[in-house]
């Protein structure tokens, strides 16, 4: 009888001990985006100048490449604008603005802290012939900077060089903010940004491939051109909508990769008008990072949802040797030109 | 309803007696009209009655599909017309498309250059110039600003 009692004695104390212990102290939850932002540039420089040969220069590459990152803190990138006669299908060309020399303009790839110095040169002016030479300009989604400076129209035969920091990792848009800017996004003005961590994006992965989703508004002529059909652009009927610029492309001409790899693929939907329902037949998204920064995680998804100008970065393996359609599962953009396959070997 | 005039018909173009006139020049692969879709959509609900606008299409490249496709695109109940010789923007000199000309029915120029400055300012108007000096003119008030410098597209002139 006293064991009982001194038990309960015991146990009593130990509650009372447990009940008036300290609260062990908060772990200090580490933010990774707690870091310094630069904010604002100089002023943005409109000048003549004699244009170099090529139209783009630095960590660019036409996607579904995925360009190098350069290393230093400074990052020179130049990508000018032309109207160029483009062909986005077979018989199907048009005069497109395009930023550099393709639709949609170059991948740009750089790390958070980074100085971009960009140079952009209007040369719609060397096509007077054919296509009216206008102003344009270039709105990066990844900087933090004043539009009235750094997005400034520039007139054909001049150039702009500004500066931007990026502050964020991600995979965001560029595009033409001169007005009308619906029809400066339907002739083309569209592209993609990288922004890496700057250690890094966490994990290794075998393969980067980079997917761009747009929409194409045109009408046949009659002499069997094409034209943009800014009427269909603003009741968000398109003629075509393609991944990297050409309908259907990856159906004839699939990308290959290999079985059991682990894949990041970098996608935007640049609209210029509807969303992407970005989706693989036969595998899941192991991670996604919503706008392609890492904080933003979601596990095992099957589609991604992205609205115009929304990006994400998705990692999967395609589990054993196949072919894998990838569409946008709004199948009627299927039928317009979104999907392609992946071979897997 | 559309009217198309061509251009050159002597002495300059057949204008209602008594009524300025306006011209604006366009070309149909130069988006940059669209900005002023509806501030010049709206001066000619305002003033139609009392000025005679037309549509100016200056690109020798342009078809009548995309010239009647075009202003059906903006909505716009006006004339349009061909300059296929140019002889209007010798009269005219206007510096890009979408700049245009506010003529007295004497067809002195009172006004030239932009609509309004709405592309300077991300679609903020802060100076309505046409819509100014069209006012000006009817109060009989001297034009406040003569030249209204906009943004469009490079005209080609014939060398």
């Amino acid at each position: 009888m006293k064991n009982i009692a001194l038990s309960a004695t015991l146990l009593f104390i130990a509650f009372l001990f447990a009940c008036t212990a300290p609260e062990p102290e908060n772990t200090p939850v580490h933010d990774p985006m707690d870091y310094e932002k630069v904010l604002g540039a100089p002023e943005a420089v409109v000048e003549t100048e004699d244009f170099p040969e090529n139209t783009i220069s630095g960590p660019l590459a036409y996607a579904p490449d995925v360009p190098k990152l350069n290393t230093g803190d400074v990052v020179h990138v130049r990508i000018d604008v032309q109207h160029k006669l483009i062909e986005i299908k077979e018989g199907v060309k048009f005069w497109a603005w395009p930023f550099g020399d393709d639709v949609p303009g170059p991948v740009l790839r750089v790390k958070v802290g980074q100085r971009v110095i960009f140079k952009m040169a209007n040369r719609s002016m060397e096509t007077i012939e054919f296509s009216p030479p206008m102003p344009h300009s270039i709105d990066f989604h990844a900087a933090l900077v004043s539009p009235s400076d750094k997005y400034r129209s520039v007139p054909p035969g001049q150039t702009i060089t500004f500066e931007w920091v990026a502050n964020y990792p991600g995979v965001f848009m560029y595009h033409c903010g001169t007005t009308s800017i619906l029809q400066h996004m339907v002739y083309g003005m569209v592209g993609m940004t990288i922004v890496e961590p700057k250690d890094g994006f966490p994990g290794e992965v075998d393969r980067e491939i980079a997917l761009i989703q747009n929409e194409y508004y045109l009408k046949e002529k009659e002499d069997g051109t094409y034209m943009v059909d800014f009427d269909a652009a603003r009741k968000k009927q398109p003629m075509f909508v393609a991944f990297n610029g050409k309908p259907a492309q990856y159906v004839q001409n699939p990308i290959k990769v290999k079985a059991g790899e682990r894949i990041r693929l970098y996608l935007l939907n640049v609209g210029p008008n509807d969303q992407s329902s970005f989706h693989i037949v036969g595998t899941l998204f192991d991670k996604v990072w919503w706008d392609g920064n890492p904080v933003n995680e979601m596990r095992g998804m099957q589609t991604v949802l992205l609205g115009a100008s929304s990006g994400a970065i998705v990692e999967f393996t395609l589990p054993e040797p196949g072919t894998y359609p990838f569409v946008d599962h709004e199948f009627a953009d299927v039928e317009a030109g979104a999907v392609g396959l992946f071979i897997a070997e | 309803m559309l009217v198309m005039l061509m251009a050159g018909v002597a002495p300059s173009l057949p204008t209602p007696q008594g009524k300025p006139k306006v011209l604006i020049f366009l070309a149909t692969g130069c988006p940059c009209v669209f900005s002023h879709r509806e501030t010049f959509g709206s001066m000619l609900k305002k003033y139609g009655s009392k000025v005679d606008f037309s549509i100016v299409f200056i690109d020798k490249n342009d078809d009548k599909e995309e010239m009647v496709g075009m202003i059906e695109s903006l909505g716009w109940d006006i004339k349009y017309i061909i300059d296929e010789d140019q002889k209007l923007l010798n009269q005219y000199h206007p510096k890009v498309s979408t700049d245009c000309v506010l003529l007295t029915p004497a067809g002195k120029v009172v006004y030239k250059g932009a609509v309004d400055d709405s592309p300077l300012n991300y679609g903020q108007i802060k100076e309505f110039y046409l819509k100014n000096a069209i006012e000006d003119f009817f109060e009989g008030r001297p034009i406040r600003v003569r030249l209204g410098e906009g943004i469009g597209c490079i005209i080609n002139y014939k060398k």
